[in-house]
């Protein structure tokens, strides 16, 4: 690239010392057939300029011009990492995204709801997100997310449906459990919102005690646009967290990495954030979270709460 | 073969600033098509989450070999108005420069390569007061719909039945005959000269430019496939 662009350089400069004076094709024949003169002169920021001198600049603002389409292109995939990370509100663990291995106990209901503010260098967009899940046996949750969009246009978004089976534990605080969320497409993509397509996601999720905390690993496959006429583009989920109370059953102290490989750089952010247990079944909770590259939210604000009855 | 201010009527003017606009918005939509991919913008938050889609209409995302090609149709255009800015000597007291519609299409696609040409034509007609403000739409209209979509579907018919050298230079020599003749047309519409006059002159000069046009357009296609073709 280097070696093309002193190429053109050195031709743009000898270009400009070579170049005829003569007129060109349509001058020649607008001299011939008498109406140059109807030329209106005018001037412009470069035309008196030294040739060689008008060409680098003009070569420059050229690769200038290009240089700022790329940027342009590149600012609507901001919008676009915005609502990959839009919304993170609702899960087991809040404000974690993370998922832990537990599943709802058998025959009881798990509430949340939960509200993002998510800033990129754009736009700031709010979301408001409610889930609902049930324990069907002692393995086996169902459950449900809706959420909806206070930014402009609002309205509701695409709806998930979850199904979770924990099928290893070794400990209160150590197993495996699988995971596979539906994607919906109920949201109006004509107001932008939803992605009109149906989605899903295989996640895998690891739990383990390590000292007073506990971590958390997720992995995921997300398949993209089932439904036909959407272009499939498939990705991986890699999401870690890390809980440490700092009063036992009564507030947590919560990290986390969330990232996905469906862009380059690897979208990512890190949320830290806090939980803080009002009864034994009302939790209230609160996280920040800010984006590692230009693929990434800028940042992010959610609080929430989580009700189990 | 740039017109200047003042060469045509304003019905003439206005009406090709129109299709000019419409062409123009034409390529830009098949090179969005191109240089982006569809990316379905609820993808789960990496976990499976909600993810709010903010916005369809920001549903196409710059893929990485877009961004290449952007890199290269800079490049392309640079060389492009390096390539304009040389004026040659041809007979009689004239001259003639590089139109580079030929080069363009064969090496980025008609759409991006009319794209380029367009760049190149607004950039020389703001900061070098080189072809009129409000011609600008007939200058397009010539240079690049047909010095380089036209050229290059001619380009694209002409491989089938030669070799690709001769295509390319006939498409290129062909180019600047049907700039000069769409050129001559828009002269006559607007009543500045009368059609048998500068018919055959505009013809009769550009035959010759066509030929330095289709020598440089073949060398430096060559050259992009050789020495450049890891930069390109």
């Amino acid at each position: 690239m280097k070696q093309l662009l002193w190429f053109v350089l050195t031709i743009t400069v000898l270009a400009a010392i070579f170049a005829s004076n003569s007129p060109d094709g349509l001058e020649y024949v607008a001299d011939r057939f008498g109406f140059s003169a109807q030329a209106v002169e005018r001037g412009a920021p470069l035309a008196g300029v030294l040739a060689p001198a008008a060409g680098v600049a003009g070569v420059l603002i050229i690769l200038g011009i290009f240089r700022l389409a790329n940027f342009i292109f590149k600012k609507s995939v901001c919008l676009i990492i915005l609502s990959i990370f839009i919304a993170s509100p609702i899960m087991a663990a809040r404000p974690l995204v993370t998922d832990d291995f537990y599943t709802v106990a058998e025959g009881a209901y798990e509430l949340e709801i939960g509200y993002a503010s998510t800033q990129n260098q754009l736009l700031l967009a709010n979301t408001a997100a409610l889930s609902f899940k049930r324990g069907f046996s002692a393995f086996f949750d169902l459950g449900f997310e809706l959420p909806y969009t206070t930014s402009i246009p609002s309205g509701m978004n695409d709806a998930y449906l979850h199904a979770k089976y924990r099928f290893w534990q070794a400990s209160d605080n150590e197993g495996l459990t699988g995971r596979i969320d539906f994607k919906f497409n109920n949201g109006n993509i004509n107001q932008g919102l939803g992605s009109g397509d149906n989605d899903y996601c295989l996640m895998l999720i690891y739990s383990k005690q390590y000292g007073k905390g506990k971590a958390h690993f997720n992995l995921g496959h997300v398949n993209v646009g089932m439904n036909a006429g959407i272009q499939s583009d498939d990705y991986l989920a890699y999401l870690a967290a890390y809980e440490f109370p700092i009063i036992e059953g009564k507030s947590d102290l919560v990290f986390e990495y969330v990232a996905n490989n469906a862009l380059q750089p690897n979208p990512a952010f890190i949320q830290i954030g806090g939980r803080i247990a009002m009864s034994s079944v009302l939790k209230l909770d609160a996280g920040y979270s800010f984006g590692l590259n230009s693929n990434s939210i800028k940042n992010s604000l959610t609080y929430g709460l989580h009700y189990e009855f | 073969m740039h017109i200047p201010d003042g060469f045509l009527d304003p019905k003439v003017t206005t009406s090709l600033l129109g299709a000019a606009a419409v062409v123009l918005a034409f390529c830009l939509a098949k090179v969005r098509e191109a240089i982006t991919v569809l990316k379905p913008a609820t993808v789960l938050a990496g976990a499976g989450k909600i993810a709010g889609n903010l916005a369809g209409s920001f549903r196409r995302v710059l893929s990485f070999e877009g961004e290449n090609t952007l890199h290269k149709m800079g490049m392309v255009a640079a060389l492009i108005f390096a390539g304009q800015m040389f004026n040659f000597p041809i007979s009689n007291g004239t001259s003639g420069h590089l139109i580079g519609g030929v080069l363009a299409a064969v090496l980025l696609g008609p759409f991006a390569g009319a794209l380029v040409i367009a760049v190149v034509l607004s950039v020389q007609m703001l900061f070098f007061a080189d072809g009129g403000l409000l011609a600008i739409g007939a200058n397009i209209i010539n240079m690049s719909f047909f010095g380089t979509m036209v050229a290059y579907y001619a380009y694209y018919y002409l491989k089938k039945v030669m070799p690709e050298w001769l295509a390319i230079m006939a498409a290129a020599w062909g180019s600047v005959l049907l700039a000069a003749m769409a050129c001559a047309l828009e002269l006559a519409l607007s009543g500045t000269t009368t059609l048998s006059m500068v018919f055959m002159a505009m013809i009769k000069v550009h035959a010759i430019i066509g030929l330095a046009e289709a020598l440089i357009t073949l060398s430096l296609i060559k050259l992009f496939r050789t020495t450049f073709k890891e930069a390109i």
